[in-house]
């Protein structure tokens, strides 16, 4: 398996890959969601990806509970099935999400990351599928019109269709893209089910994952930017190896593309706690050469709250 | 599906590893063992020869592999072709050109019969990813490469058979620059002019080359240089591949004991924009190779 992270150097300047207010305005309106969603009438009792019941408590956010699966170190959120339709259909925060104003200002922020992510599914499919290989892809959860845009003309791709969820698809493909989708669930085993049932044989699983074990879920609780009922699910590289053995597929590498942990704990330090000696010590008297190198241990250790997986499809 | 017979001559090192290889490959039959030290065969339950030509007309093998000193792999591989036995040997192909003519002769009038030789560096991980960066064509061309080879040295160094001339021919480019040579020629072609000092400049004491230096260029104006060390007094594997369009670097290799260090790719896209805000640090993309 293979292991590889991005980098460049941090600067202690640069700037987010989200506009705050953009960022806000998107919570404001999640948190608005939640309220009005049907009370959560049952306690957690298993973990979602590893079903292992030995959970702790980890926080609470907006008043829903997030546990931490001292099995595999996956973070899930207590929800329902019901709760996250609500979610998903609040109409609000879906128009939010589909305005020219939302749209633009994320497609500014992340040109120069889509175009990263772009080339990269390129080259990982020449990798594993062969160089002379027209691939058919399918994209699921991916709300950005732009990089729906940018991935539709990945230079080897005949084929591109964009679907809300897994189960609208239907029909094969080489390439299954999932950014950020796995995060919305209560339920990754089915979801990556479904997904395979759409994938050719030796087909590629892209994920892109939001993880629970990362330095600035850690660090900061429920402080980190999560918060439900958009980051429901977190796994750990031990619970996503157990869901792709479930599923039929083979784990090939894990990448780390997140650059912004250190950046993210620096801007709310204020909540980093007293007793977190170590973290603090680091955080208020580093220098940014120390935090650069802090971040690029965090990287080149998959320590990231932030990860992309490649998994291909051993069988039907 | 019948398994291929092999017949191993000389179970050095090479010879033990390329035994076990066949066995846990499972496709393979080993069925003959050849050394002039017997005691080197005892605990092989195979046929059992002191004679390579004896071995290889007695037992009747598919493949032939030579896993013997440099000096005698040209008559071993001869011999094996004239048999109608496919061979593999390990590397150098020959200790100078004329014995590279004449395996190339032998297989000539061979038809049918393949000849390999150990240049197992091409299966590594990042050089395997490498060929990938390249022929995917988002580096645009490929301009020139620097590769250096770099070995520590030990206590016994100039006592091993490496540094024998009448064993191994030549020093530390026919023993280990050979593998860097070949991925040169791998990833830029073959070339057509060179410029080489090769030296001992280090170890007085043997009668074998320490160092090499090279700049190799082909007619499509490629340009290539080579550093191959024994004086480096450590293990160290890096190759540069500086493309029209990008950068990409190897460094280190998978070994069993990590002596080269971690096995790494690291690509990086042309930003003279600056896009990752930064002159000279544009965003890197680093790959780390666990297995073998």
């Amino acid at each position: 398996m293979i292991r590889s992270f991005e980098y460049y150097e941090y600067l202690p300047n640069s700037e987010s890959l989200r506009n705050q207010d953009v960022l806000d305005s998107e919570m404001d309106l999640a948190r608005q969601a939640i309220l009005l969603s049907p009370p959560i009438g049952k306690k957690m009792c298993n973990c979602v990806g590893c079903k292992s019941d030995d959970l702790k408590l980890f926080f609470i956010k907006w008043g829903v509970e997030y546990y931490r699966c001292m099995n595999c170190g996956a973070v899930c959120a207590n929800v329902s099935e019901e709760n996250i339709e609500y979610y998903s259909n609040y109409q609000p925060l879906n128009e939010y999400r589909t305005s020219v104003d939302f749209q633009n200002e994320i497609s500014d922020k992340r040109a120069n990351s889509w175009s990263e992510f772009v080339d990269w599914v390129y080259l990982r499919s020449c990798r594993y599928l062969g160089l002379e290989k027209k691939v058919r892809i399918a994209d699921y959860g991916n709300r950005y019109v732009g990089l729906r845009n940018s991935i539709s003309r990945i230079r080897n791709c005949i084929s591109y269709d964009s679907f809300i969820s897994t189960r609208e698809s239907s029909g094969k493909y080489d390439i299954a893209i999932c950014n950020d989708i796995i995060q919305r669930t209560c339920d990754p085993i089915t979801l990556v089910s479904d997904i395979s049932q759409n994938l050719n044989k030796n087909g590629l699983l892209i994920m892109n994952l939001k993880m629970g074990a990362g330095f600035d879920i850690l660090a900061l609780k429920d402080k980190a930017r999560i918060y439900p009922y958009e980051h429901i699910f977190l796994p750990t590289e031990k619970t996503m190896n157990l869901i792709f053995r479930q599923c039929g597929f083979e784990v090939l590498e894990y990448s780390v593309p997140g650059q912004m942990d250190v950046r993210y704990v620096l801007d709310n330090k204020q909540y980093i706690q007293d007793t977190d000696l170590f973290l603090k010590q680091l955080i208020n008297h580093s220098d940014s050469r120390v935090l650069a190198d802090f971040q690029y241990f965090l990287q080149k250790s998959g320590m990231c709250s932030f990860m992309r997986v490649v998994a291909r499809k051993n069988h039907e | 599906m019948n398994k291929i017979k092999i017949a191993i001559i000389g179970m050095g090192r090479m010879g033990r590893m390329r035994y076990d290889g066949f066995i846990q490959h499972g496709g393979f039959e080993v069925i003959s063992i050849c050394d002039n030290n017997l005691a080197l065969l005892e605990q092989y339950p195979v046929a059992k020869y002191t004679d390579y030509k004896k071995c290889i007309d007695e037992s009747n093998p598919d493949a032939v592999i030579v896993c013997t000193y440099n000096a005698f792999i040209p008559d071993i591989v001869c011999y094996a072709l004239e048999r109608g036995k496919h061979v593999f040997s390990e590397k150098p192909p020959g200790r100078c050109l004329d014995d590279v003519i004449r395996m190339k002769k032998s297989l000539d009038a061979s038809p049918g019969k393949v000849l390999k030789f150990g240049f197992n560096h091409r299966y590594h991980n990042s050089v395997i990813e490498a060929k990938n960066l390249i022929d995917s064509g988002l580096f645009g061309e490929l301009i020139c490469a620097r590769g250096v080879y770099g070995k520590a040295g030990n206590m016994n160094f100039s006592h091993e058979w490496r540094n024998n001339k009448n064993y191994s021919g030549g020093g530390i480019l026919i023993d280990q620059g050979i593998h860097m040579l070949d991925l040169l020629c791998y990833f830029i072609g073959n070339f057509t002019k060179v410029e080489c000092s090769v030296d001992n400049l280090g170890w007085k004491d043997i009668e074998t080359d320490d160092s090499a230096f090279a700049i190799l260029k082909n007619d499509r104006n490629q340009v290539a240089s080579l550093h191959s060390s024994a004086l480096q007094w450590r293990h160290k594997f890096s190759l540069d591949l500086i493309c029209s369009n990008g950068y990409i670097t190897l460094n280190g290799l998978k070994t069993s004991t990590d002596s080269y260090g971690i096995e790494t790719l690291t690509y990086y896209k042309k930003d003279l924009e600056l896009r990752s805000g930064k002159l000279g640090k544009p965003l890197e993309h680093t790959m780390f190779f666990e297995s073998d």
